[in-house]
């Protein structure tokens, strides 16, 4: 940000050394908010909602400390040729919505509806396609200035006027449309019908209905189109250019107006020799929270007992068909769009048992899954199980349906895949 | 732009937006007008409102260019660098930062510089600049307007030693404090979860997974449904309801069987032999195509047979408590439900 602004100079101030380790500390710590109300043990959850507060902190003081940095110089953002800063601003704009989009899918209160829903692919699209995309065009934009002839910065304003665009469709598409799939689940649907199998419907028609569907993927085509089309475009254009090597020679440290830019100018990151202090403490605290919070609960948690259900159906013998099916389940990625894990809330009434930790005694990795695009499968052996054709063409019975057809995959991989799943009892 | 400016860059190479805020950023906190200032840099004449010339760079070049070390900086009274040089003349500190600039930039000992600037050469004294031409002011402006972007290094508040906090805004700082206090808070009220029947959470039984009747939505009918499933009818069905000699009740299969709950009692009671038609259930089942279900209408009673069906409906079925309870008989429907 200092060099965006044309900041001959610049040391990295104490917020930034804050910002960045509180940063680094705290978000690793959500990511149980992935985990409201499944087997996971309870303290690790409450972890989760800790950190999804905490992570309040070193954002703002990301935000702070960058506003401080162009104070006095914020009519820049209205320059548009000074598309690295708009994009910096967009990045942190977009940032500054994480902690509470990651508290409220850490609550219990409200995680039990969101969770599994759109919503949490909503929150990637806003943090993965929005705000670090948005930072990392910034800066290559920055250090190879000379995307600063006329035709490229007009491509950068198209690319970062799509990008807002297209994540602001997406981001709002998924999140609302997952609210409403969320209280639809809970609701039990239309019919009343849980969602799995014919019942599944209700759910599709949620997110089809009020077009949330179509707003998402209208969104991220145009996040596509920004960001992968432009940004070619842009760099291509700009090696086909015949004043490359001269720009490349040329010091970055101001990429608005693209002068040769006075030596003294260049820029010298003293590193102050406290920031490394700070660091330090801060890593330390970091272990030192991990220790205290995770790590020693965890070891007095005993391993859970292998339940009835594990030993019964999710015993998968190496090199037995259920544990190759297995491999072809992970491998094609179903879970993505499929969970494996029944919570005891009324939203996910009519999947079967609820899931106990001891059910996934005998598997490595644990394929619970992070969204339900498709119906659980935790059960799926128990109402009717699944045919190789449903997998071929899963639109033959379900018109609605949005699973990919899988027939690409080979005869074999697709016995061994509906071996495992008819086990899943 | 102004023109002067444009000269200046020209005769420097700083680029001349750089050079626009340098002007800007002095003019406003020298209160006087931009054009008037930079004529004064051009001319060699300064700003007749001019308060404190010598100080103003002090106080500007670190409250932009470096936040944090703004308040110690702006708290400190600044003192003056060095002497004025004179009416319409730049301040020597500011000329002697330039000429180590300069010395830095053209590889030439600095001594040398600065006598080619009339500044005196071991830079105790304060000799008058010998800046007569304009040529060596607009450098040095320039090289001003280079150095405003720097933390000021020379000023002597940068020594002090710095609050940890320094440049936290008071609120930021308090929020370090408060929001880990919630968080502990939050800890300390809800360790274990929510309790069931509050956030939508059920009741479960460890040992087999199966959702309970919970105390929020309690209902005695759902209880005594279950205690005769897990007695009566677990070894055809499966303990999850996912059959076994009988057919599967969950993923809505036993709601698509018998929509209505009457149709459902009927068939508990009176099973596959005795069934008076040769197919059950909406959609039309053969009776006994499945294999052959016995009737229990001999060794149940009929609020039981209502029980476990309501319990089957709700428990593997997915259909909401209150609907099957006023459906199964249990409860009168009506505006109260
Ligand atoms: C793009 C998301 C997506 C992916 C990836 C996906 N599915 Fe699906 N799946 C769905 C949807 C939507 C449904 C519901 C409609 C249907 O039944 O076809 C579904 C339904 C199913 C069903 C039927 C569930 C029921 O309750 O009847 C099975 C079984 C299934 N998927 C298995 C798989 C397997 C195995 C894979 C990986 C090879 C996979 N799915 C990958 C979206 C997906
Ligand atoms: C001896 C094994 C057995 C027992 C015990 C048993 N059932 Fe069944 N049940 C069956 C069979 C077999 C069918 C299929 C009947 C047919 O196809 O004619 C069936 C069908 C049903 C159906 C219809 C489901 C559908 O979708 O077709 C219901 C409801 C049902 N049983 C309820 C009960 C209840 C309630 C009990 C305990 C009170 C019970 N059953 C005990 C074997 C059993």
């Amino acid at each position: 940000m200092p060099r965006l602004v044309g900041l001959a100079r610049f040391k990295p101030t104490r917020m930034s050394v804050v910002g960045f380790w509180g940063l680094g500390i705290a978000w690793a710590f959500t990511a149980t908010a992935e985990l409201t109300f499944t087997p996971a043990p309870d303290w690790l959850e409450t972890v989760g909602v800790m950190f999804s507060m905490a992570l309040l902190l070193p954002i703002a003081t990301i935000i702070v400390d960058i506003n401080a940095a162009v104070r006095g110089r914020l009519d820049d953002i209205a320059d548009k040729d000074r598309a690295s800063l708009r994009l910096v601003y967009l990045g942190l704009g977009l940032f500054a919505a994480l902690p509470v989009l990651t508290l409220t899918q850490a609550m219990r209160a409200s995680g039990g509806v969101v969770g599994f829903t759109d919503w949490v692919y909503g929150v990637e699209v806003l943090v993965l396609l929005g705000a670090f995309s948005a930072w990392l065009f910034a800066y290559v934009y920055h250090v190879a200035p000379p995307m600063v002839t006329r035709d490229a910065r007009r491509v950068q304003q198209w690319h970062l006027w799509l990008t807002i665009d297209g994540v602001a469709i997406a981001v709002f598409a998924m999140i609302v449309g997952g609210l409403v799939v969320g209280f639809t689940w809970a609701g039990g649907g239309a019919d009343g019908a849980p969602a799995v199998g014919d019942g599944f419907e209700s759910t599709a028609d949620a997110m089809w209905n009020y077009g949330f569907a179509i707003a998402r993927m209208v969104g991220l085509m145009i996040i596509a189109v920004a960001q992968a089309l432009l940004f070619a475009y842009a760099t291509v254009a700009w090696l086909l250019s015949d004043n490359r090597d001269a720009v490349l020679a040329a010091d970055p440290v101001l990429d608005a107006g693209g002068q040769e830019v006075n030596e003294e100018l260049e820029v010298v990151a003293e590193a102050e020799p406290g920031w490394l202090r700070i660091g330090t403490i801060a890593l330390a605290a970091g272990i030192g929270v991990f220790l205290l919070i995770v790590f020693l609960p965890s070891l007095e948690s005993e391993p859970a007992e292998p339940t009835i259900l594990a030993d019964e159906s999710r015993l998968f013998a190496e090199g037995s068909d259920a544990a190759l099916g297995r491999d072809v389940y992970l491998r094609e990625g179903c879970t993505s769009c499929h969970t494996q894990v029944v919570r005891p809330i009324v939203t996910d009434r009519g999947l079967g048992p609820v899931s106990l930790a001891g059910d996934y005694a005998h598997e490595q990795p644990m394929l619970l899954g992070v969204a339900r695009m498709g119906p659980d499968l935790m059960h799926i052996a128990s109402r009717g199980g699944v045919t190789v054709e449903q997998l071929k063409n899963p639109r033959e019975d379900r018109s609605w349906s949005t699973m990919p057809s899988y027939d690409y995959l080979s005869e074999a991989d697709l016995a061994v895949l509906v071996a495992y799943l008819n086990g899943l009892r | 732009m102004n023109e002067f400016l444009n000269q200046i860059a020209a005769d420097t190479g700083v680029p001349a937006e750089l050079l626009e805020r340098a002007a800007r950023a002095r003019a406003t906190s020298q209160g006087v007008d931009v054009d008037a200032l930079v004529a004064g840099w051009a001319g060699g004449e300064a700003p007749a409102s001019a308060p404190a010339p010598a100080a103003a760079p002090a106080e500007a070049a670190p409250a932009e260019a470096a936040p944090a070390e703004a308040a110690p900086a702006e708290a400190t009274p600044t003192p003056a660098p060095a002497a004025d040089t004179g009416a319409g003349k730049l301040p020597e500190a500011l000329l002697r930062r330039s000429a180590a600039a300069r010395a830095k930039r053209e590889g030439r000992p600095l001594d040398e510089v600065l006598v080619e600037m009339g500044l005196s050469p071991d830079g105790e004294t304060s000799a008058p600049a010998a800046a007569e031409t304009t040529a060596p002011q607009t450098t040095a402006v320039a090289e001003e307007a280079a150095e405003e972007r720097e933390p000021a290094t020379e000023e002597p508040a940068e020594e002090e030693p710095q609050p940890v906090l320094a440049g936290f805004p008071r609120w930021l700082a308090a929020s370090f404090i408060i929001i880990p206090m919630i968080a502990l808070l939050y800890a300390g009220l809800a360790p274990h979860g929510p309790d069931c029947g509050t956030s939508g959470a059920l009741d479960v039984n460890p040992l087999t997974g199966e959702v309970q009747d919970c105390a929020g939505d309690a209902s005695p009918f759902f209880s005594l449904g279950q205690s005769i499933y897990t007695s009566q009818c677990v070894a055809c069905h499966g303990a999850g309801g996912g059959g076994g000699v009988g057919p599967a009740f969950t993923g809505g299969a036993v709601l698509a069987t018998f929509s209505a709950c009457n149709d459902h009692v009927e068939w508990v009671s009176i099973g596959t032999n005795d069934w008076p038609s040769p197919t059950y259930g909406d959609s039309g089942k053969p009776a006994g195509g499945g294999g052959v279900m016995p009737g229990y209408q001999g060794s149940l009673s009929e609020e039981e047979i209502a029980a476990v069906s309501l319990y089957e409906r709700v428990a593997f079925g997915g259909e909401d408590l209150a609907v099957a309870e006023v459906s199964c008989g249990f409860v009168e429907g009506g505006e109260e439900g």
